[in-house]
């Protein structure tokens, strides 16, 4: 490998508070949350839906600035987005007028990241291959299958070598067959090219088989309910799944995020 | 129950495989992909997209040309039959005699050119404004609640209102015409172009500032590309509603240009003359609105379309 990686870094949510205000009345989706990943370190958020885990992942990402408390990314607190951080969202967001190739490459033709060409098509080469895309180089968004715009997505966001990687719900849209092909390529991805990951899902199962940590986020106001390690080691291969321990602790968690999405179902009928 | 290597390797579902031959070493993520790419690269590939859409191209070209016939038929069947007063409406032959003699003599061709040149000019400067307007507009909230108000009376105002404004201001010349057509390009095309930017999914916007793009890349990178299509309909509607004024303006003041030529068809009473006038009008439009679509086409290949 002649390019080089980054493999990480350290994020801290230190008493972070998020409200947004829904018509006249203020909605509180994030409530002094703290929790810190290490680098290298694969955390799952799960619980109920529209319970702010996205609003967490986005104030991470930038997008979004907390009411109160900080959120640092190697001691900086985060101001907006940039390209230290990919972002994966689930309606994958490739751009349609460019090509694969070109999407790959599009973060290194902007001014901050601005590399030159023949560096460029060496970095989309690499891409094309470890997302198994060759021969689409030439082809538009349109001409690929759910599945392979996700991996269009995950090279472009590789392609400028960002320490953390945020998925929010990455795979939410793909069928079964496609879901678990995308778990296995970013395992293997991963374990060529760490980052550090924050992953939102709903499958309690992606969880444990991608993560190393898994946080259980209550209902609306998120708060951190349980945080469990995840105690298997990489390279997990399919055959963990059907191991008694991943299922034990599948078991588990599952209970846990249903109670969790009663609660906000109460939270619902109550609103 | 045996399970043969073959069983194996044609079954693409891991799970369906797991329980009955665990004695394989695990498939990695490729063999899966590869697999799906295989069959989606035979698809992408195989599929004769070209030959199947020049085909459907010649066959709806063959549909125009069948549509037109038709009408100079039934037009030459009233004539031929004789139900209106062959005074009020020629054959298609006599407005056709009419065309060859004014294209020698009386240099029509002049009067196409000016025309179109005039729809041009006022189609093009005034999306040169539509477009910057709309993208404030569409950018900055603050700037929409103060000026879309405004924008909304003028729209509703039919350019033709204005015409007797504008000669009063300009006078009958050039400057006079082309303001209209500016005027009506101008909020026939803002309107259209704000609508797409506010179309726009904003997660193209988020997935570029995560890839370090600032503000001005993502308007000439994102913004710009991902609102052509609703450029170019604004393009399509514009060039509509400036033939329509455009007619207006000369029918009103012009000495020449295709309005002037139906005008004059009608002081020398000479309805062959309207009908060429007429008839050119529409066939230039409808020129120009093909070729914008052949254009269309050619920028937009990448978008997905259900036909």
């Amino acid at each position: 490998m002649t390019i080089p990686q980054n493999a990480g870094a350290r994020v801290v949510f230190d008493h972070v508070s998020k409200t947004y205000t829904a018509g006249h009345r203020p909605v509180k989706v994030v409530a002094d949350v703290s929790f810190s990943m290490v680098e290298k370190d694969f955390v799952s958020l799960i619980g109920p839906s529209g319970c702010g885990k996205t609003t967490m992942l986005q104030m991470l990402a930038g997008f979004v600035r907390p009411d109160a408390g900080t959120v640092m990314i190697d001691g900086h607190e985060v101001k907006g987005p940039d390209s230290d951080r990919g972002v994966i969202f689930q309606e994958y967001g490739v751009f349609p007028w460019l090509t694969v190739a070109q999407n790959i490459e599009f973060g290194l033709t902007l001014g901050k990241n601005m590399k030159p060409k023949a560096e460029r098509s060496k970095i989309v080469e690499h891409y094309i291959k470890l997302m198994h895309l060759n021969g689409f180089e030439k082809a538009f968004p349109k001409h690929l299958s759910g599945g392979m715009r996700q991996r269009l997505a995950i090279a472009r966001a590789y392609a400028v070598n960002p320490n953390i990687l945020l998925m929010d719900e990455p795979f939410g849209a793909l069928d079964a067959q496609t879901r678990l092909a995308m778990q296995l390529l970013l395992m293997e991805l991963l374990q060529e090219e760490r980052k550090t990951v924050l992953l939102i899902t709903h499958s309690v199962e992606e969880a444990i088989f991608l993560s190393t940590r898994i946080l259980v986020m209550s209902a609306r106001p998120s708060r951190v309910l349980r945080v469990i390690d995840v105690p298997f080691p990489y390279p997990r291969t399919p055959e963990l799944t059907a191991t008694p321990e991943f299922q034990r602790l599948r078991l588990e968690l599952e209970e846990l995020s249903m109670q969790q999405f009663e609660e906000q179902q109460k939270l619902a009928a109550t609103a | 129950m045996t399970v043969s290597e073959g069983h194996c390797k044609t079954k693409v579902s891991r799970e369906a495989c797991e329980p009955e031959c665990p004695q394989y070493p695990p498939l990695g993520a490729g063999f899966f992909i590869a697999a799906a790419a295989r069959s989606y690269k035979e698809e992408f590939m195989a599929g004769d997209i070209s030959t199947e859409s020049s085909l459907r191209e010649r066959l709806s070209a063959l549909a125009g040309v069948i549509s037109f016939a038709v009408i100079i038929v039934i037009w030459w069947a009233a004539w031929a039959a004789g139900f209106v007063d062959p005074g009020l409406l020629p054959s298609p032959k006599e407005v056709f005699v009419q065309f060859v003699t004014m294209m020698t003599e009386k240099q029509l061709w002049y009067d196409i050119l000016l025309s179109s040149r005039r729809v041009l000019i006022g189609v093009i400067c005034g999306l040169l404004i539509a477009i910057p307007v709309a993208f404030l507009l569409g950018w900055y909230t603050a700037v929409r609640r103060f000026v879309d108000p405004v924008i909304n009376f003028f729209r509703a105002l039919p350019p033709i209102a204005l015409i007797p404004l504008v000669i009063v201001y300009f006078g009958i010349g050039e400057p006079a015409r082309v303001s209209v057509l500016i005027y009506a390009a101008f909020f026939a095309g803002v309107i259209v172009i704000y609508e797409g930017i506010k179309l726009m999914p904003p997660i193209f916007v988020r997935v570029s500032k995560a890839l370090g793009a600032n503000d001005f890349e993502i308007f000439r990178r994102v913004v710009i590309p991902a609102t052509l299509p609703h450029v170019l309909t604004a393009f399509r509607v514009a060039v509509g509603v400036c033939w329509t004024t455009l007619v207006a303006a000369e029918l009103v003041a012009a000495d020449r240009g295709l309005g002037s030529v139906i005008v004059n068809g009608q002081n020398y009473f000479q309805v062959p003359t309207i009908f060429v006038g007429i008839i050119m009008i529409g066939a230039v439009a409808l020129i120009m609105d093909k070729t914008i679509r052949v254009l269309t086409a050619r920028l937009l290949s990448w978008q997905e379309s259900i036909t």
